[in-house]
């Protein structure tokens, strides 16, 4: 109970949640692992159990750590008006366009497609009695309901509260009449709520990185074969930059991944060298977006336009960029600095990118043009004089 | 330009970077970033009597404001652990003494290729009695 109580106090602020979150882990856990109000890193904390099972106690322990525990606990109870679940009648199943957005064909169409049995989130309704017909309302998983039916369902899965069995109390608590209009309003109101709630202000977008996790671990083959190039190169991805060579812009990555050579084939190859030469030059560093990028497209421009860019290349304009500017995040701050400087003196010829990546291949090209010009690269659609601001 | 006006002019085009132990004996390290050490230096000096402890940072780097503030963020990174959480005491790293802080600032340096650069042993530690000697240093070798 004592460390419960000191738990509650220290989430009060930031600084709380950090002790209390590391003491947890240090204290019960022999592999270190992260506890941030943003995500607690379960990949890491499954390797201190057998089999990498995590009971879930053991993560609401650790939540608490991070969030002020609930000290009021609403009534669950199905027969005061609690939820329950229930298999439903097609005839019993109806929608209220009040507290429901515009039914898409082409979403159900795309749900249809893509549908397996053991994926169905179980539609939420309300149960309420209209006109003497007693109805399930569904106020989320209307599209999943009707690609049920098309599936050929004669039975619905229902997560329903029963407002005929919600309290007097609960009603007028929320400012409606006990009597039948005021339960039925009451109703639609909460079904309205509730549909927001769950649609807009707490919904979750899948991360990037939980995303290519969950791919990688469950076998997908284009995220096996990404993660053996990150790998290789002893990089790792990760949710947060800090660590030496994580990698956090994994959409980024995987549109590097996807460049392809003259033939169409060898995807990963662009990233692949981008990495390497990353990993070599700045080796404590993460992996920075406008370094990588940029490389594996103007690798990937070289090979389609016949240029060849041997190793002494990569070794010729890194050497260039550490001596300018340094760091990884510097030199593509810097690059980026000088391309803005130019534009705005109009000092440039060309046509100016419209994205950092091709501000930065093009810095990285006008600069080896500039300082080196060694071997020929591809030409540069936008041509000005890159400097390090600071210095020059 | 009189020497003063052309020392602060020098000092918007450089931050430091610095490291001093606790001045108590405790083992644990201040870390920081300043674009005036001068203030830093007064200010830090101003809790103690100057008859028993002088204000000094016993390791400087210095290079550009952008490079310093991604170390300041790297060596936070480093230490997260060690780093005590409460308001106003983030840059403390604690367990940690100045030799180890130093030397760990130094590789994270050196894998980052930051292009810092370490203020040189006969002008350490920095008080306010040799920073003008550090800053005309800095002048005739910058990055």
């Amino acid at each position: 109970m004592q460390q419960i109580v000191s738990v509650i106090n220290n989430t009060k602020t930031k600084a709380g949640r950090k002790q209390t979150g590391q003491a947890l882990v240090k204290k019960n856990y022999k592999i270190k692992f992260d506890v941030k109000p943003d995500a607690i890193d379960l990949r890491t904390m499954a390797e201190n159990y057998p089999n990498g099972i995590i009971p879930l106690e053991d993560i609401n322990q650790l939540l608490l750590t991070q969030i002020p525990p609930r000290m009021d606990h609403s009534d669950w109870d199905p027969q005061k008006g609690g939820p329950q679940f229930a298999w439903v009648e097609w005839s019993q199943l109806a929608l209220d366009p009040t507290f429901q957005r515009d039914v898409a064909p082409n979403h159900i169409s795309k749900i249809d497609r893509e549908f397996v049995h053991s994926a169905v989130i179980v539609p939420c309704a309300i149960k309420m009695t209209v006109a003497g017909h007693t109805w399930y309302f569904i106020w989320d998983g209307h599209h999943t309901t009707q690609v049920l039916r098309l599936q050929g369902y004669t039975h619905f899965p229902v997560w329903y509260v029963d407002m005929d069995k919600v309290s007097e109390a609960e009603i007028e608590q929320a400012g409606f009449s006990i009597d039948i209009p005021g339960r039925i309003k009451y109703g639609k109101w909460r079904a309205g709520n509730n549909m927001i709630m769950i649609n807009s202000r707490n919904k979750r977008k899948l991360a990037a990185y939980d995303e290519i996790m969950i791919k990688i671990e469950t076998g997908d083959s284009k995220a096996l074969a990404m993660n053996n190039i990150v790998s290789k190169n002893n990089c790792i991805f990760k949710r947060h930059p800090g660590a030496p060579g994580a990698l956090t812009q994994i959409k980024s990555a995987e549109e590097c991944y996807d460049l392809t050579d003259s033939r169409g084939g060898n995807e990963g190859q662009y990233l692949d060298r981008a990495l390497a030469v990353h990993r070599q030059v700045w080796p404590m560093a993460s992996i920075e977006l406008e370094i990588f990028r940029p490389l594996a497209y103007l690798y990937q421009r070289a090979g389609l336009e016949g240029y060849k860019l041997d190793p002494q290349f990569d070794i010729e304009l890194t050497d260039l960029l550490v001596s300018m500017w340094g760091d990884p995040a510097s030199i593509q701050t810097g690059i980026k600095e000088s391309y803005w400087r130019a534009y705005h003196d109009n000092t440039g010829k060309g046509t100016p990118p419209d994205h950092d990546k091709t501000r930065v291949m093009c810095g990285l090209i006008n600069l080896y043009n500039q300082k080196i010009a060694r071997i020929p690269l591809p030409s540069s659609p936008y041509i000005w004089t890159v400097k390090n601001e600071d210095a020059d | 330009m009189d020497c003063e006006k052309r020392r602060r002019r020098l000092m918007k085009r450089f931050s430091l970077f610095y490291i001093f132990p606790c001045p108590l004996g405790d083992n644990s390290c201040k870390i920081g970033l300043t674009t005036n050490a001068r203030i830093r230096l007064e200010v830090y000096g101003m809790s103690y009597s100057n008859r028993k402890h002088t204000a000094s940072f016993d390791s400087i780097y210095y290079g550009s404001p952008t490079a310093i503030i991604n170390l300041e963020a790297a060596v936070k990174t480093h230490f997260y652990d060690y780093i005590e959480p409460s308001g106003g005491r983030t840059e403390w790293v604690l367990d940690h003494s100045l030799s180890t802080v130093d030397q760990q600032v130094q590789n994270i340096i050196n894998g980052h290729r930051f292009k810092i650069k370490k203020l040189p042993q006969h002008l350490l530690p920095l008080t306010l009695h040799n920073l003008n000697e550090a800053i005309d240093f800095i002048q005739k070798t910058p990055n």
